[in-house]
């Protein structure tokens, strides 16, 4: 059975620097990000590790700018797909963000963003993992798509390249 | 009864502590300064590192806005670095109060009006040849 998704704005995270998407598979109630955060939301050791990570999306966005080397980590199989958090070297000095709590993402650029789902990873190599294993495939499927509409001129940028227009009926085979 | 699934981030909003907000902002302004600061003295990382006598990869952890960072190791930077990393308000303010602000007049050269040049040109065929002068087979 064929699979479609639509892309969708992010409203409430638009900020100065930075303005996050998600996509909305047809027949789900929210959007994969949102679904992320409903799934996580239930997780108790996960809750300060999530508002963490809220708020890492939001400094980013609102005074720094998606810098991909610095405030992402790299997890392509067979597309550019990024995660949150960044990277274990960057995060074992440090005490206080998210620990095992994986999103996956698309940086188009400085300015747009795509934010997927995730999970809590459970076992060394992510992609083995059955918690966030299946969304890291789905992101990497996700990315090839997206790629092809920008390719297609069905994304397309702002004269300024800060943000992206998009007809929202636009249908993304899965 | 089940949730509402579309307000998840005003709930989770609600549930981040001021604390740790202020955390995260602050300790990402500070590895921006220090990254602000290595680009005008023109240091790389690596010899900032070799400055303080540490790694490549433990001046990329100071730097990666994720290091919980101790005011013994922000002295120690700003000691290297011979400048502020972190000012408080009241520091800023004497700093901003004492500096003395000189007004200049900035002389701009304005360049010379030329004459207007008569730009107008005309077919080759339509000029006389006299004299000397004959025409060349085109």
């Amino acid at each position: 059975m064929n699979i479609f998704a639509h892309i969708e704005r992010l409203n409430d995270f638009q900020f100065r620097k930075v303005r996050y998407f998600s996509i909305h598979i047809e027949g789900n109630e929210v959007n994969e990000f949102f679904d992320f955060l409903n799934r996580m939301e239930d997780f108790s050791e996960v809750s300060d590790d999530l508002s963490n990570l809220l708020v890492w999306i939001e400094e980013i966005g609102e005074n720094y700018g998606a810098i991909k080397d610095r405030f992402f980590r790299n997890e392509s199989i067979t597309a550019d797909v990024q995660a949150l958090p960044p990277s274990k070297k960057q995060m074992q000095a440090y005490e206080i963000l998210v620990k095992d709590l994986r999103l996956y993402c698309m940086v188009l650029n400085e300015h747009v963003v795509f934010l997927f789902n995730g999970g809590l990873k459970t076992t060394e190599n992510a992609k083995d993992c059955p918690n966030v294993g299946p969304y890291i495939k789905q992101a990497n499927q996700i990315v090839i798509k997206l790629d092809e509409l920008l390719k297609n001129n069905d994304i397309t940028w702002t004269k300024d390249h800060t943000d992206i227009l998009f007809d929202k009926d636009i249908e993304i085979e899965l | 009864m089940s949730k509402d699934k579309s307000k998840v981030v005003e709930r989770l909003r609600a549930k981040i502590l001021p604390e740790n907000r202020i955390y995260i902002k602050k300790n990402l302004e500070i590895s921006e300064q220090i990254t602000a600061l290595l680009k005008e003295k023109n240091w790389s990382q690596k010899e900032f590192a070799r400055r303080l006598g540490k790694t490549e990869s433990e001046v990329s952890k100071l730097l990666s806005g994720l290091h919980n960072l101790t005011l013994k190791s922000i002295a120690k930077l700003e000691a290297e670095l011979g400048c502020d990393i972190i000012t408080t308000p009241v520091e800023a303010c004497k700093k901003y109060k004492t500096t003395e602000y000189v007004t200049f007049k900035v002389y701009v050269p304005v360049p010379e009006q030329v004459d207007e040049v008569n730009t107008e040109y005309v077919e080759a065929s339509s000029i006389e040849y006299k004299g000397t002068y004959q025409k060349l087979a085109v």
